[in-house]
Order: structure tokens, then sequence, then C-alpha cells
């Protein structure tokens, strides 16, 4: 069987009135497997949520392919989105819309069979424990109560691949610990996962295979197990400043 | 793109039910304008009918003076007591007796001097051509007095006969007043005394036999309410549907970027076809929502009276009109929900959105006008002008009499630049650079000529206000120092410190290169050419839609004073203005906005820029064209140089024909196939050796692709 | 989920510190310039909207006007009145008018006319009965449609034509019957205007100026209301702030100093814009009645529009100040203070009654006063009594509204911006309170 997220040569160039030519991802290819979590770690602005935004189709590559599920990126955009859940720091939600609702809409607009969407959206209530607040407007929840509703949502038609673009930006850390969680508990039912951090430890904790990104291009991926015996380095930042050093000292000679 | 139904039933179901949801929408789209309007119309109806209260009971007082002052006295106690035979009680008038005449009317003692003069005294103090009252206040101030003598009557007063010379203040609202009701009472009493005089002379008819005239009506009294209904109809629900549709367009999209739920919304399996339909859809329905109620609410102040609508109202509108009505004005809401999606769709904040709406509404209100426009009928051009047509067409439905052939006609010129707007919405949703959280514009760090491109409008902004104020105090000077300050001052002037401020290169700013040598031969062939051209052109759009003489008479206006020698003619008004308006419009300007939108806009833009900096409306035209001729001429050949030569030769031919009293207005058929055919062969020589201006926006795939990564 | 209430006044700070006040205003005043938002709204609609909006609109009335013009009207007529060939001269030469030959029937005539492709239908016949007695009396019918603009144009031309030909015919027909002529014209009238060019000048921007002064005041202290607390909070600066050394009183009378200094600006250059351009803008209108009219202030009344511009923009700054403070996202601040704008923008409908003087009784009215005050001293007859007592009225509601501010800005909630709800919740729960506690 394929891997359910492939990416190859993946390449993103922005045209921009003063800078001219702009390219934030360079030739990238991966792949990711059922019953994993992937890693994209880098610096701000290295090009990892540019990545994940052409995964889920919000842009458009300029060159290379991607498939997920055995769907183009480029050409099947619906059919993606169908078979994907997306949550990241910039993804809002709706504040006028209950809870209830939300997950409503999400289930039904991801295309979940009219006659099921009940069922769907109150088992996600009672698993997300979200019962107590779910006829509430989503505008007049608390922050934690809020991020439940999002993974909620992001899971609302249940989607064999997820995307989480820095997903624990901005939580304390009780909620980001949850939210560790929740993630490790989405791979153990088999989904694939793709998760994007800057923070180490949370990689170092999650990633099953951790792809280091800088300026648009991926210069190692591996397991974290085999990163260290190729650096001989014990902490994930080291290894992390180790490959990105030596990729621009190459660079600018 | 494949339309899923029930994704877009349940995409516009919850936008809906958001909107509904959204206090503010309701009050700011329904409640507001719900409340505001009946005040309007109450406030304004009773400051009408305070007005004319006031002035049909304003007590009048005046003063007679003159030497024929016993026969005015006379006359207007006859006048005085034929109102108190008719019952009237208020709105008289009564003599006082002062000693100053004009210091008491000045003072506001009294409204009116009442003058009774002979035929020749009052023609000897016109001649003198200065008030016979004149003003102590008046005579310091080297200011003449606001009017001069009018009279009413069209036929001279004969040598004895006695001339009343009302005299007020038109600047207050008393003495207008009472000077106006002072007049209908004379002229009642002057042929209650032409009756008597007929009666004494055994004339055979009376007065009012004599050659009457008798008006027939055809209309009916709902085609005229159907006029005063049509005229104002589009304008008001347009109106409506704006005002409503604005707040809930920006929530939709640039609310929802700002929020990060359109992010949200972009990952799911929703297409952006149907997330678009979806907010299409709810814009309109609100809109149409608070056109409906606001009609309604409209209907029942007509009801109330405090909006007057001649005739009968009910007779104008039957429910199958009403239907109809409907029927038509839906394309127009559709295209006024696209433009409020895709202004709400460019903006990336609730605020840039606010900004953007503002020059919408100024424009999207203006075909709503049409219908005022006398003798305009669907049968002519305006059925293909989006929402004009439409305006027109109710106008005429209104009144009784239209065409369905027409009528389909201009349904389908609106609905069409409907559909064709929200699919650019769609590709919007798909443009990087709007989608996202705005990023810091490194425009805006460096300074320099990126910014230069963000401040060009401004600059030429402050350039037409400077010109059109300017211009006020100009207005009698010499012709020389006027083009001089213009020219000079305001395009030379704004365009050296555009270059200084912003660090452009003169050269590349100015476009100042060599073009091929074969360009110079295209553009002596295309002058005259483009010439004759445009007042063909004018003359073919007038077969279809009237335009006005003046306009064509435009092309040929250049009022040359004979003081001026004609060699200074030719350089101030082809020298000068070929190279200095040409660096402004084809230099600056259109490096400007080089790379702002696409070439063939790019021409037409500054082109009409170039006419709107031409003041009058008829002069906008004639001057627009030459605009974008020259713009395409500096864009097709990378240089300003040949637009210069044109620009000269151009007036220079103008001053020349005016000179030698050839009106360029007309021309036979020949004419007009030898003009478009040089212009043709011109344009056909610049094509073959062009070299395109650097740096223009060709393909449309970069024009969406400004962004930078997060 | 945390409900809040109005929590009780906060203990009492330190009062203004006028060199912290002048700091924070300076920083306002700078930032503010560099606010596209706030620089469109508050300095350039001012300046180029009246202008621009006021030559649009002209110059379209003036092409409406020139169309209705130059287009003919095409008339039918019966049959000419054999015994006046000067009026069948007077109609056929007329510039205006086309005579359609080809329409002869008269229910043809009106068929077409109702179609729009005749404009009238002129019939003339010698009257019967009594009136047809006289030789030479003629009466005229003009059949036309009053639902079409060219009908309509057209009726007017033609009833001109015959109306005219009418007085000179009748008095011609006096004189042959030995009435003298003077005696049959009994008296001429003449009009004559007093009043100088600027002194029509000032009465016509006397209506205009103050309705636009009090519009532009209040567009231009809008956004900085909206962006001084709302926009603060929105990006976070309020905080940072708050967390200065700087007083809650000196903090918001800087801002407040700062609004009241936008819209008092964008009114007077407004003023300006106004001043400069209304001519150009005008003059199309008064070149057809043969006038022309100097637009200018008289000196006198500058003094006025600068205290005109310091009270109404210091009344309507406190009034949008207290409205917004309660706003914690720009849109939340707009929507706030939409109704107060409103409520200012409402006695300019009212203000075109003609003769409406600044009594004291409506100098106690705000804004209302400021207008009338403003008018009367561009045309020169400002009573000092009302004037006086607008001023007072002015200060007095600028304090009370500054004492309000003060009040509900002891509420820690609303000064960090916790608070949920508008002015009136505010005052709701705070009244509800004291009830409760008496």
């Amino acid at each position: 069987m394929n891997p359910p997220v492939i990416v190859n040569q993946l390449t993103k160039t922005f045209y921009d009135d003063s800078r001219g030519e702009v390219v934030a991802v360079n030739q990238i290819s991966f792949a990711c497997q059922a019953g994993q979590i992937f890693g994209l770690l880098g610096a701000n602005g290295a090009g990892k949520t540019t990545t994940l935004r052409m995964l889920a189709t919000i842009l458009k590559p300029t060159g290379g392919t991607a498939t997920l599920m055995g769907f183009d990126v480029s050409h099947q955009p619906e059919e993606v989105r169908r078979h994907l859940g997306f949550s990241s720091a910039t993804t809002a939600l709706y504040p006028r819309l209950t809870a209830r609702e939300t997950l409503e809409f999400f289930a039904r607009i991801n295309g979940c069979p009219p006659a099921t969407v009940n069922e769907r959206v109150n088992a996600l209530i009672s698993r997300f424990g979200i019962r107590d607040y779910a006829d509430a407007r989503v505008d007049r929840l608390s922050q934690g109560m809020k991020q439940k509703v999002a993974i909620a949502r992001t899971v609302a038609h249940d989607p064999p691949v997820l995307i989480f673009d820095e997903p624990t930006v901005g939580l304390d850390v009780l909620n980001a610990l949850e939210m560790q969680k929740v993630i490790a508990g989405f791979r153990d039912e088999g989904k694939t996962i793709l998760f994007s951090t800057h923070i180490m430890s949370e990689a170092e904790k999650l990633c099953d295979r951790i792809a280091i990104v800088d300026q648009g291009r991926i210069h190692a991926c591996d397991t974290l197990a085999n990163l260290r015996l190729a650096t001989g380095l014990r902490y994930l930042e080291d290894i992390f400043v180790h490959y990105i050093e030596r990729a621009r000292t190459t660079e600018t000679r | 793109m494949r339309l899923n139904l029930s994704i877009l039933a349940t995409l516009f179901r919850t936008e809906l039910r958001m909107v509904l949801r959204d206090r503010r929408i309701i009050v700011a789209a329904i409640l507001l304008p719900l409340l505001i309007l009946p005040l309007m119309f109450f406030g304004s109806n009773w400051s009408m009918k305070q007005r004319e209260r006031k002035v049909q009971s304003m007590a009048g007082s005046y003063a007679v003076t003159g030497s024929r002052a016993a026969e005015v006295r006379e006359l207007l106690s006859r006048a005085h007591e034929r109102a108190l035979a008719k019952g009237q009680t208020n709105g008289l008038f009564e003599e006082i007796t002062v000693t100053n005449a004009v210091a008491a009317l000045n003072a506001g003692e009294i409204q009116v001097i009442v003058e009774g003069l002979n035929a020749q005294e009052a023609r000897e103090k016109e001649a003198a051509n200065k008030p016979p009252t004149a003003s102590s206040k008046a005579a310091q101030k080297p200011d003449r007095s606001g009017d001069k003598v009018r009279r009413d009557e069209k036929h001279l007063p004969l040598v004895d006969s006695l001339v009343i010379r009302l005299t007020g203040r038109n600047d207050r609202d008393d003495s207008t007043g009472t000077i106006a009701r002072l007049r209908t009472a004379l002229e009642e009493t002057r042929l209650a005394a032409r009756r008597e005089l007929l009666k004494a002379a055994n004339f055979p008819v009376p007065l009012e036999e004599l050659g009457t005239i008798k008006q027939v009506d055809l209309a009916s009294q709902g085609q005229v309410a159907g006029l005063a209904l049509g005229r104002m109809m589009t304008l008001l629900l347009l109106l409506f549907v704006l005002t409503g549709g604005t707040v809930v367009a920006t929530d939709l999209l640039a609310g929802e970027k700002e929020r990060g739920t359109l992010e949200t919304l972009l990952t799911t399996g929703a297409g952006r076809l149907e997330i678009v339909l979806a907010k299409h859809l709810t814009v309109l329905t609100v809109g149409m929502l608070i056109a409906f109620i606001q009609s309604a609410n409209l209907l029942v102040y007509i009801g109330f009276k405090l909006v007057p609508v001649p005739g009968s109202l009910a007779a104008a509108v039957s429910p199958w009109t009403a239907a109809l009505l409907l029927a038509l004005f839906l394309p127009v809401a559709a295209l006024a929900a696209s433009v409020l999606l895709l202004v709400s769709g460019k903006a990336r904040t609730y605020k840039e959105a606010q900004l953007l709406f503002f020059p919408v509404f100024l424009i999207g209100l203006a075909p709503a006008l049409a219908p005022l426009m006398p003798g305009l009928t669907l049968k002519s051009a305006i059925a293909l002008a989006p929402v004009a047509g439409i305006a027109v067409a109710i106008k005429e439905i209104l009144i009784g009499h239209f065409d369905w052939a027409m009528i389909t006609v201009t349904w389908f010129a609106t609905a069409l630049p409907a559909v064709w707007l929200t699919r650019i919405s769609v590709r919007f949703l798909s443009a990087e650079h709007l989608i996202t959280a705005a990023d810091p514009d490194v425009a805006q760090l460096g300074g320099g000529p990126a910014m230069f491109q963000q401040h060009v409008w401004r600059w030429f902004a402050v350039m037409w206000a400077l010109l059109l104020m300017l211009g006020n105090y100009l207005e009698k000077a010499d012709l020389r120092l006027q083009l001089f300050v213009n020219l000079v001052g305001i395009f030379l002037g704004a365009s050296t410190l555009m270059l200084r401020f912003y660090r452009l290169n003169p050269r590349e700013a100015l476009a100042l290169r060599l073009p091929r040598p074969a360009v110079w031969l295209g553009t002596l062939i295309a002058v005259p050419g483009g010439i004759i051209s445009a007042v063909g052109l004018f003359q073919l759009a007038s077969l279809v839609f009237p335009v006005p003489s003046r306009l064509l008479e435009a092309f040929n206006q250049s009022v040359l004073p004979d003081t001026i020698p004609f060699w200074q003619l030719l350089f101030f008004l082809s020298l000068m203005p070929g190279v200095l308006e040409e660096i402004a419009f084809r230099g600056m300007l259109l490096h400007g906005l080089r790379n702002r939108m696409h070439p063939a806009l790019l021409a037409l833009v500054v082109g009409m820029v170039f006419g709107l900096f031409h003041g009058t409306l008829f002069r906008f035209a004639p001057t627009a064209c030459l605009g974008v001729m020259l713009a395409a001429v500096v864009l097709l050949t990378g240089s300003i140089l040949p637009a210069m030569l044109w620009h000269c030769l151009n007036n220079a031919l103008g001053v020349l024909a005016a000179h030698h009293e050839i009106p360029l207005t007309e021309f036979d058929a020949a004419g007009y196939l030898t003009g478009a055919g040089m212009l043709v062969l011109g344009f056909w020589i610049i094509w073959r050796h062009r070299t395109a201006y650097p740096e223009l926006r060709l393909r449309r795939s970069e024009r969406y692709g400004g962004q930078r990564k997060t | 989920m945390n409900r809040p209430v109005a929590s009780p006044p906060a203990q009492r700070e330190s009062g203004l510190n006028w060199r912290q006040v002048g700091i924070l205003y300076r920083r306002e005043f700078r930032a503010a310039l560099r606010e596209k938002t706030i620089l469109f709204n508050s300095i350039l609609i001012p300046i180029f909207l009246y202008p621009f909006l006021l030559w649009a609109a002209f110059t379209g009335m003036m092409f409406v006007m020139g169309q209705t013009e130059t287009l003919a009207s095409r008339v039918a007529v019966g049959q000419w009145p054999e015994q006046h060939p000067r009026l069948r001269h007077q109609i056929e030469r007329h510039k205006q008018i086309e005579i359609a030959r080809a329409v002869v029937g008269e229910a043809d005539a009106s068929e077409a006319i109702r179609r729009g492709e005749l404009d009238a239908r002129i019939d003339f016949r010698h009257p019967d009965g009594k009136a047809g007695e006289m030789p030479g009396n003629f009466a005229a019918s003009i059949t036309f449609d009053q639902s079409k603009d060219r009908s309509v144009a057209a009726r007017e031309r033609i009833q001109e034509i015959i109306e005219d030909y009418r007085t000179t015919w009748v008095e011609r027909e006096t004189m042959a019957r030995g009435i003298h002529p003077a005696r049959w014209q009994t008296f001429t009238l003449d009009f004559q205007n007093l009043a100088s060019e600027s002194e029509m000048g000032a009465f016509v921007l006397g209506l205009m100026l103050p309705i636009i002064f009090v519009v532009m005041v209040a567009v231009g202290c809008f956004y900085p209301a909206v962006d001084a607390v709302a926009g603060e909070r929105e990006r976070g600066t309020w905080e940072t702030l708050m967390s200065t050394s700087a007083t809650r009183p000196s903090v918001v009378a800087g801002k407040y100093l700062y609004v009241a200094t936008m819209g008092g600006l964008a009114g007077a250059l407004n003023v300006v814009a106004v001043l400069l351009t209304v001519k150009p803008v005008f003059a199309p209108l008064f070149e057809e009645a043969g006038r022309s009219l100097k637009f200018s202030l008289p000196l006198s009344s500058v003094p006025i529009l600068m205290l005109a511009a310091v009270l109404l923009a210091g009344f309507v700054a406190a009034g949008m100040m207290l409205f917004a403070t309660f706003a914690r996202t720009f849109k939340e601040g707009q929507s706030m203070i939409t109704p107060f704008y409103m409520l200012i923008l409402l006695p300019v409908v009212f203000l075109q009654v003609p003769g409406l003087k600044l009594t004291a009784a409506l100098a106690l009215i705000p804004v209302v006063n400021i207008t009338l005050m403003l008018r009367e001293s561009i045309s020169g007859d400002l009573q000092w009594l009302p004037m006086l007592v607008t001023l007072i009225a002015s200060a007095g509601a600028i304090l009370l509204i500054l004492r309000l501010a003060a009040f509900v800005l002891k509420f820690e909630d609303v000064v960090s911006g916790t608070f949920q709800g508008s002015l009136f919740k505010l005052l709701r729960l705070r009244l509800r309170k004291t009830s409760r506690g008496t």
C-alpha cells in the first residue's frame, strides 16, 4: 500500500512587488505512514506553514506534486480536503455559532452523510467532554473550551489524515499537554498525522519521524534515534543546530 | 468546478444564521436605516412645511418712495382691499413711513422698498449703472450690488408709463418672500384693472376668453406617479441594498479573514465556488430583505403623506408590476452583492474593507441616476449599460410603455457582469496574499521607488484639487499666466517633487529613451488620424446614444485671445503642454501605475485621469480619448518622446485650425475613413517597431502572487 | 464562565499631570497621521469629498439641463390659425421645435405621443359661443403626456410661445379699440437686489457651511475616537499604556484632546476647502443666471468659527469617547458610536427652515446652537446674548459628559477593557446596584 501522504519535489515561489521572486519552499520531498506522527521542525519562516498549507490546498504549489490518500493536491483539492483535518493557530472558530452547530456544520460541509451527522456530533461531544457547553455560543467559551471544540471540529468528518500546524502556540502548559495527548491518541487510532513545531521537546516526545526544515529545504528526515546516530548528539536541539549550521555554511561557500 | 448543492445549502444556512445572530449587523444594517429614513423624511418635510408657512404668514412691511409714489400707494391699497375681500387675514403687508428707506431695509425694519418711477427716470437710473439707492455699506467696499435691475415683463415700459421697482435683499428670506407676495398682489390688481378697461371699451369678449390655451394630458394619474417613482426607485433600492449589504459583506469576507475563520473554511470539503456563492446568496438575501423592509417603510410614509408622490401610487404599481420590478431589480442587487463581496475579498481586514467601500458607494450609485436623464429610452445604447439600463427599464415599466425585447437585453446586461464578478471573487479566494493575514510591507520600510507606487494616487489627487482651486483665482488672469502656473507650477513642480522625494531615476520614471526611428514616422501619420477618428467615434456614438452637441464642439474648443501673438500661442498651447503634461501623466502617473494593472487598463486609466484634469464634463471625453492614445504610444514604444511629439502636434493642429477658423467637428465619410486609416497605419507602424515599456504586468497569474511566506 | 459585574470604584488615583498629557497627546497625534484610516477619514475626506461631490453633482445637473435643452420637441399641428400667420411663423421657426408633418389625425397623434414618438400636438380652432363673436380670436389645445419628460418640455415651450403671442395680440386689439397702451400696461415691474455680491455669497455660505461643518467635525472625530480606545485594545497596546507611569486621567485627557483636535481640524480644513472650491464648483450654476457671487468669509466670523470648532469638537469628542470606551474591538467601537453620530447629524435636517434665528431657547440645545451661531456669524447678524448662552450651554454640556466619563472610568473593569457591554449596560447594572443597596 502507498503511504497516505506523499510529497515529491514540492516548491512554492512567491512574487513580491519589492523583493521580486521569493522561494519559500524549495523542492521538498517526504512521505508519511499511517499510524505515525511526522514532524516538521524549523524556525519561524522556515517554510513549514507554507508546506502544510499547500498540502491543505489553501496555497497552490508552483512546482512538484503531493498526494493525500492518493488524491493530487493541485487537481483534486476538494477530494483532498474531504480526507483531511487541518488545524492551526490561525484557523479560528465561528464566534456566533454554538459548539454543537459548529460540529454539525463542519461534519456536513466535509461530506458526512446527512443521516449520520447527528450521531457523529453526539459522539464527538461526549468524546471531547463538551457536553456541558455544547449549546453555548463559541464566543462565550474560555480558551480551553474553545480548544476542545477546535479539535473536535478538525475531526468532525473522521478524516484519515490530520495536519496540525504549531497546535500548541499560545496554549498554557496544561492545555499544551492535553493537546499532545489528544494528538497521540489520534495516532493510536491509526490516523496519519503531520505536525509542525519549533518546540524541540514536543517534537522529541511526539514525532515518529522528524524533518528538519530551514530556508525552504529539508536538511534531514529520519527517526529521532537515527538522527542521534548520524550526528552523535544526544539532544534534538543540538541535532537541529548541527544540521542548520552545516547547511548554511555549505550555502555560503 | 462542480457545484455541490447540499454543501452550498449548508453554507448558506450557516452564513445566514450567523448574520442574523450578530446584533451589530442587525442594528447597523436594518434598525438604523429604518429609524433614520423616516426621521430624515419627517425632518425635511417638516422644515419644508415650516418654510411654506413662514413665507406665507410673514408680515411684510414696505416703504413707498419715488416720484410717482401716490399712484403706487393707490394700487397697493386696491390690492390690499382685494385680499381682505377674499378673506385673507395673514400674509398681508403694511406701509411704514421711514426717512431713509435704504437704511431701514438694511436694518431689517422694512422688507421691501416700493419705488414708483417714470419710465424715463427708471431708464436713466439704469444707465448710470449704479443702484439709485446704493447703500453706504456697498459704497465703501469695491463691491457691486448683487443684481442689476431685473425686469420681468417682455415689453419695455412705454414713455410715460409707471414703473414700479421692488427693491429688496435677496439674502433675507423675509425680503424675498414679501417681494413675491407683493408681486402677485400687484399683478392681480393689474389684471382686474385690465378687465375693467375692456368692459369700459365695450370689448366683445372678456379677457379670459381671448386666445385660450387648454392642456390635454394623455397620461393617467398612475403614469404620472410612475414617473415620479420610476426616477428614484432604482436609486433608493440600490442605496438600501448597498448600505445593508456592505455591513454583511464586510463581515463575510474581510471579517472572516480577520477572525481567521476563512482559513478554517478553506480547509474543509467545500469548494471555493460554493463558499463564494453561499456568501453571495447571503449578501443578496440580506440586501433584498432590507430593500423590502425599507420599501414597506417608505410606503407607510407615502401613505401618511410624509413623502409626496403626485397622482395615485396604487394605480402605478399593481401586484403584477411589482413582481416584474422585483425580477428586474434582482440582477441589480446581485451585481451589488458581487461588487461588495469583491471589495470585501480584496481587503485583508475589516478596516481596510471599509476604506475600500467608500468609492464603491459613490461610483455604484451613479448609474442609477440614468432615469433622471430626459428623453433617454431603453431603445438605445443605455440598455447595454449595467444598472443604468435596468433603472431606465424600471421607469418605463412604471410609466407603462415598455419593450420586452429591450428589457430582456438589459436584464442580461446586468446579470452577466454579476456572474463574472462573482467568478473573480472566487479567484480572490485563491489569491494567496489576500487570504492570509497581512505581513509587514517591505516598501513601507525602505521608502523610495516602491513607496512611490503606493503614493502616486495621492499625489495626483492633490494636484487635481490644486488645479481646481487655483483655477478659481486665476480665472480672470492672462491665459499665459494661467498656463504657466498650471503647467510649470503644478505639473512640472509636482513631478520634480515626486522624483526627488522617492529618489526615482528620471530616465526610467519619465521613460526618456529613444524609440526606433520608424516610430517617429508612425506618430506623424497617426496625429491627424487621431483627431479625425476621435470626432468620428463620437459622431458614431451619437447615432446610438444622443451626444449633446456641446460635446462635439468641445473637440474644437480653444478660445484664442487675439491679443497674444501667434507664435506665443503655439508655445503656450502646444509646446508647453506637449512636454509638461506628458511628463506628469505619461511620465510619473504611468510609471507609478505600470505594474498595478494590465497594460490595456493602464492606458485607459491614465487617459481618464488626464481627461479628469481638464475640468468640465464636455472637455473630458476628447481629452481622455487623446490621453488613452498617448498612453498607448508610450506603452508600446517604452518612450515618452513620441507621445510628446504627438501631443505637441495635436495641440498645434488645434491652434492652427482655430487661428484660421477651420472647424474640426465634422468631416464627410471619406474624411473619417482617411482619418481612421491614418490612425491605424500610424499605430501599425508603431506596433511593428515596438519596444515595450519595462516592468509591465502582463500575465494574470502574477497579479495574485504578491504574498510572502508567514 | 465569568460574568463580569461592574466592580466597585478603584482607589483614587492622582489627578492630571499636564506634562504627561502633552507627551501622550503628541504620541497619539503622530500615530494618527501615520494611520491610513484616520488620515483618510479625518483629513482627506474633509478636504476632497465635498468639493468633489459638489463638483460631480453640479456637473451632472448641468449635463441633464443641457440635454433637455438640446432635445428638439417633435410637435404635430392640427390646423394653423388662419388669421395668425405670425404665430405659425414663430412656432415653425423656433430652434427647438420640429414640426412633424407625417402625423395628421388626432387619434394617430395621441397614439404617437403615448409611444414617445411625438412630444405634443397643438390644435387651433375658432372658439364657439360668445367668445367666437370676435374675429381672430383663437383657442389652442395642447395634447401631451405628463409622464414623459420630453413631452412636458415640449408643452412648456409651446405654451410660452403662444402666451407671448397672445399678450402682444391682445395689446394690439385693445389699441385698435381705442384703449391707450399706457393705461393697458398700467405699470411694469422692476426688481432690484440691494444685497451685494459678497453678501449674497455669505448668504449661500451661511446655508451650506454650518451643516457641512457639523458633519465634518463628526466624521473627523469618529475614527480617532474609535481608534483611541478600541483600536488600542485590539492591537494590544492598551495594557502597555496602562502599565506606564502616566495616571489614568492623564491618559484619558491626552486621548480626549487628540480626538477633539482631529475633529476640529477636520471641520476647519473642510471650511477652507469649501471656501477655496465653492466658486469653480458653483460657477456653472450662477453663470446661467448671469450672476456672480463672491464667496468669502467675513473677517469677523473667523474667531467665531474657531470658537465653534473648539466647542463642537469638544462636545462631539467627549460624547464619542464616552461611548467608545466600552469597545474592545474596532468594529464594536464603530457600532457603539454610530447612534451618537446619527444623533448629532439629525439637527442638520431640521435646520433648513428659513429665518430660523438663534434665540436664547435654541441656544440651549447642543450642536443646534453652534450651527446657528455659525450661520449668523457668517451672514453678519449675530446677537450677543444667544451667543453667550450658546457658549455656556456648550461648555456645560461638555463638562457634563466629561463628568460622566470620569464616573465611568472609576470602574476598573471598564478601564481594563474586561467589562462586556455598552454604556447603557453599565449604567443599568450600576443603578440596580445602588437601588438594591439603599
